[in-house]
């Protein structure tokens, strides 16, 4: 599946196109989610401004992962990076506001970050910008830490994630389903295609792997603290894009098996970005009052699964990713990281408890509801189309079906299910717990909201003092009278001797 | 002699490209005030005349055709124009930028006096201009620079008021000091080595070793008196002051008459005078390096102090030229190609955000950052045309800046400069800092409930009259298409690297 057109008149280097089933799995399910979120949004977001920053957005999304040159990333990127502003702070309450301030404070810092890293690397490999060319050769540190940040803070892992759970519930809900299902994965593809599986990154494996484990922890541990749904479901997307940064820094640790883990990371990206682009448009979409009890059915059994799914449900997708995974680190001496990774699922499906819990007080506040008013069938038909991938893909995709076949056999069906198991008992007794979610939910404090704050006052600041830097003239007076002081008594006065000074050099000049 | 010359149409062109605006000048100044079409007819076909003359000597010096015009002057020092490569690129932007800049004014202009004088004078200088991109040697270059001088302060003045004629007296103390200057250097340069063409590499390098200070000295000097125009810190002055000027007037001296000029001797002085090898023998690269990045980085905080939409975005000149000089003083052949194609590049870009600015300010009264909320309302076009622009001065890509900023980063570490490439990237943070407020303003935020400050054209088909419109939309345009088919060989950064090839024999 190799396909690379060369854009000869474009920028220079440009080279587009599909090397690998990740590039084209991916295209394939970014395209289909903005697709359904654009459906599910045309109609209920007005603006004319929305809709050309969401073009201008999906058109970079999509560039970026159909590059295969640094440069044609980087536009892809940043075009997708700064449209999406246009998408957080659509609503423009003051919520909205500090988010996309925050968003693109961050946004700005991480392209040029990403900037000076490719710029390095480029520079180091002899002006090349093709990925092919960069593949397998070893490049230093700093460019390679400077990509990881670059990149990392799209994906959002921890602690590079201050931006996420800000900027996600402050969207309006289709433009949420695009930033967490596609766009923070962009990092990841970017990380993937990037940074090479070479000596230095292999170094690295250890720590990246350690911060993405912590991620998937800390995401669903912080979410569980949350009562608003879709800060809950950012959350839990830190933990989710942890899972996926685990998949890349295994790919370094384990140069020999990439082609192996790029297939995993390729179903567990269409995965999540399928299954939650679903939950974001669910807290929308059950805000609604749905008008027939057959359809409230169908559509809570969809819910069910989908979120489960993200848990590692038997039978859908997040099973077939899930065992994949586990296979994955099956050696001895991954034993440690496959504990963890047991353990983060059991994590993974309490804060799905928890999603599922707050998507049933929202559904039953609307149908109390006076106001809420029946979702436009055009909004049904994308939710159920997109929330039906989790229990369909597995089936109808021979890659996944692979896997959810030998997820089937009876000793993986437990090892999928006790997790999940825990997660529900463990739920069943903290919630009786006497224990305030929002209190706890400021606890830690994100940093970045003083501190992008401070930055917009100063910047504030500066525009007040007197906008000009006027040299006093008067000073200069003073020089001349204590010059002429100096002289004081003898012939010599200032101009005189500047007159000297200069027909001194220019000899000296002359005759050199 | 000269009729033999005469004959030979690869010597005439140059000196017609600089007539084909020098004649309408004259009869401009001969038009009388009222004769409004006349001078319209007068203006464009200068343009279009001058545009054909450009294209064919593109044509030619692509297919390898030398262009080159003597007369007799002073002493061991004649007038020449030609055409290389490298002028030609200065060439080309500046027709082509004044092709908008003179359907932007005569819009502009409409209710204004003077018009004749106005447009006299601007003629005069789109000529100088091309004089000098056209010098085949640095005592031309002297001659064609302060014919610009001259020209352009009636520009600055034309408004009369208290405010145009102070920023007039400076702007004229700052570029004749300037001017002096270069005049000195040139004279001690053409003491020590006499004056030949400019040619790739420099001529100087056979005298460094007996007249190494001199050299040093007679650079400085130069450097100085380009750098006033180019506004290198601490020489920059005058330039948020002429602000004062109409906005046409402010697009041509930001985008490429006089900021330009400065930057496209600095280009000479450093490439074909001394050379690359001798500037870095001499040791005098490091020092115009630093004094880049000094300005770069000065320009963008002073850039940020500012309220004024066209204050700020004169620091933002003063700190993007020095982005061409930095380049320059960089001294590597990748440098150099991000050096050359900012000079289009931040022209294309400047002037777009200018014409914006005079948009807004004469279709609402728009002046201050503050005013501009809720402006894509309102003007959605003049809007969009700025949005471009000023991305495109972070570095955004596709917009043709961030190609400028490539090739400098790329060069920053080849030439072993690591330390500048964190001033570009400093830069360019300093830059989304005080772009993207405004960028916010126009789009995101409310319109003013009270209105704006002032509402004409209101009976226009357009948000503005047409002749307004159109001009920026076109240098957005173009901004954008040189970023995007910036691989292809007719694009700004292919024709810069056929120059640069050449200028580093690679």
């Amino acid at each position: 599946m190799n396909m690379t057109i060369p854009l000869d008149s474009f920028w220079p280097g440009a080279l587009i196109g599909i090397q690998g089933p990740l590039d084209a799995a991916w295209l394939l399910f970014t395209a289909a989610l903005w697709l359904l979120a654009s459906v599910y949004a045309a109609g209920s977001i007005r603006g004319a401004l929305f809709w050309i920053l969401w073009l201008v957005s999906m058109v970079g999304n999509l560039l970026l992962i159909v590059s295969q040159d640094a440069l044609s990333f980087y536009i892809g990127f940043s075009m997708m990076s700064l449209a999406a502003y246009g998408l957080v702070i659509h609503d423009r309450t003051p919520t909205a506001r500090r988010a996309g301030r925050i968003y693109l404070q961050l946004a700005v810092l991480g392209e040029m970050a990403l900037l000076s890293g490719l710029i390095m690397i480029s520079y180091q490999l002899g002006g090349a910008v093709q990925f092919a060319a960069w593949q397998g050769s070893d490049i230093n540190p700093l460019p390679a830490a400077l990509v990881l940040v670059g990149l990392g803070l799209k994906a959002g892992f921890w602690p590079l994630h201050v931006w996420l759970p800000l900027a996600h519930p402050a969207a309006p809900a289709p433009a949420s389903a695009v930033l967490s299902g596609v766009m923070i994965k962009a990092g990841i593809l970017g990380l993937w295609k990037i940074l090479p599986a070479a000596s230095l990154m292999q170094q690295w494996a250890i720590p990246v792997m350690s911060v993405a484990v912590f991620s998937a922890f800390y995401g669903a541990l912080m979410g569980l603290t949350r009562s608003n749904v879709k800060q809950l479901l950012a959350f839990s997307s830190i933990s989710q894009i942890g899972f996926l940064l685990f998949l890349v820094g295994l790919s370094w640790h384990l140069p020999g098996q990439r082609s192996e883990i790029a297939v995993i990371l390729m179903l567990y990206g269409v995965h999540h970005g399928l299954a939650k682009g679903t939950l974001f448009l669910a807290a929308d979409l059950f805000k609604h009052r749905i008008p027939t009890a057959w359809l409230q059915a169908l559509l809570a059994v969809l819910l069910l699964t989908t979120a489960l799914s993200i848990a590692g449900l038997p039978l859908t997708s997040g099973a077939a990713v899930k065992s994949e995974l586990k296979s994955a680190l099956a050696t001895d001496e991954l034993a440690i990281w496959r504990n963890l990774i047991i353990a983060g699922s059991i994590t993974s499906a309490l804060i799905m408890i928890k999603a599922l819990a707050l998507f049933r007080r929202l559904s039953s506040h609307s149908s109390s509801g006076p106001g809420a008013a029946a979702p436009a069938s055009r909004k049904l038909f994308a939710w159920i189309v997109l929330a039906s991938c989790p229990t369909l893909l597995p089936w109808l995709w021979p890659s996944m079906r692979e896997s959810i076949l030998y997820s089937l056999s009876a000793s993986n069906f437990w090892a999928l299910g006790w997790p999940l198991g825990i997660a529900v008992v463990v739920y069943a007794l903290g919630s009786r717990l006497p224990f305030e979610a929002d209190r706890m939910g400021r606890w830690p404090p994100n940093l970045m909201v003083p501190l992008s704050l401070r930055l917009k006052r100063t910047l504030g600041r500066l525009t007040q003092g007197s906008p000009d830097w006027h040299f006093d003239t008067r000073s200069l007076r003073n020089l001349e009278r204590r010059w002429n002081r100096m002289w004081h008594g003898s012939t010599v006065n200032l101009s005189s001797t500047l007159l000297v000074i200069i027909t001194l050099l220019t000899i000296v000049l002359l005759s050199t | 002699m000269i009729l033999v010359q005469m004959m030979r149409w690869t010597s005439l062109l140059p000196v017609l490209i600089i007539l084909s605006s020098l004649i309408p000048a004259l009869l401009i100044f001969a038009t009388p005030e009222n004769a409004a079409r006349r001078r319209t007819i007068l203006n464009l076909g200068g343009i279009v005349i001058k545009l054909c003359l450009v294209l064919l000597m593109l044509l030619g010096v692509s297919q390898g055709l030398r262009f080159r015009f003597e007369v007799d002057f002073l002493p061991g020092a004649s007038l020449v124009l030609q055409g290389d490569a490298l002028s030609l690129q200065f060439v080309t932007l500046s027709s082509i930028l004044w092709l908008a800049t003179t359907i932007y004014a005569i819009g502009y202009l409409q209710k204004s006096q003077l018009k004749s004088r106005f447009f006299g004078y601007f003629s005069l200088c789109v000529s100088a201009t091309v004089g000098i991109a056209l010098s085949g040697n640095l005592i031309t270059f002297l001659l064609f620079f302060e014919l610009l001088t001259l020209a352009t302060f009636p520009l600055v003045v034309h408004r009369g008021t208290d405010a145009a004629l102070k920023a007039g007296r400076l702007y004229l103390v700052y570029t004749l000091a300037g001017g002096t200057l270069l005049l000195m250097g040139v004279a001690l340069l053409h003491s020590i080595t006499g004056t030949s063409d400019f040619v790739p590499g420099g001529y100087v390098s056979g005298a460094v070793e007996e007249n190494r200070f001199a050299l040093m000295a007679a650079f400085a000097l130069m450097i100085v008196g380009l750098g006033v125009k180019a506004a290198l810190f601490p020489l920059h002055g005058w330039l948020p002051r002429a602000m004062v000027a109409p906005a046409p007037v402010s697009a041509l001296l930001h985008a490429v008459a006089v900021v330009k000029a400065g930057a496209f001797g600095i280009i000479r002085v450093v490439y074909d005078v001394f050379g690359v090898e001798t500037g870095i023998a001499l040791g005098l690269t490091p020092v115009l390096m630093l004094a880049a990045a000094l300005t770069i980085l000065y320009g963008s905080i002073q850039a940020l102090r500012q309220t004024d939409i066209k204050r700020r975005l004169a620091f933002s000149t003063v700190s993007q030229v020095s982005y061409i000089t930095l380049g320059v003083a960089m001294a590597g052949p990748t440098a150099a190609i991000g050096a050359v194609v900012h000079l289009v590049h931040q022209g294309l870009m400047k002037i777009t955000l200018f014409f914006c600015a005079g948009n807004m300010a004469e279709t609402l009264g728009i002046h201050r950052i503050q005013e501009m909320d809720g402006l894509g309302k309102r003007m959605p076009l003049t809007m969009s045309a700025f949005t471009v622009g000023a991305l495109g001065m972070i570095g955004v890509p596709p917009i043709a800046g961030f190609f400028s900023k490539w090739y400098l980063g790329l060069g920053a570490l080849e030439s072993g400069n690591d330390a500048m490439l964190a001033v570009l990237i400093g830069s360019s943070i300093l830059n989304a800092m005080y772009f993207m407020p405004l960028i916010y303003r126009g789009w995101f935020a409310q319109p003013p409930t009270a209105g704006w400050p002032e509402d004409n054209f209101k009976k226009s088909r357009f948000e503005t009259h047409w002749m307004m419109l159109l001009p920026p939309l076109f240098t957005a345009l173009l901004s954008l298409l040189a970023g995007i088919f910036a691989g292809s060989l007719a694009s700004p950064l292919g024709w810069t690297e056929f120059i640069i090839s050449q200028e580093f024999a690679l």
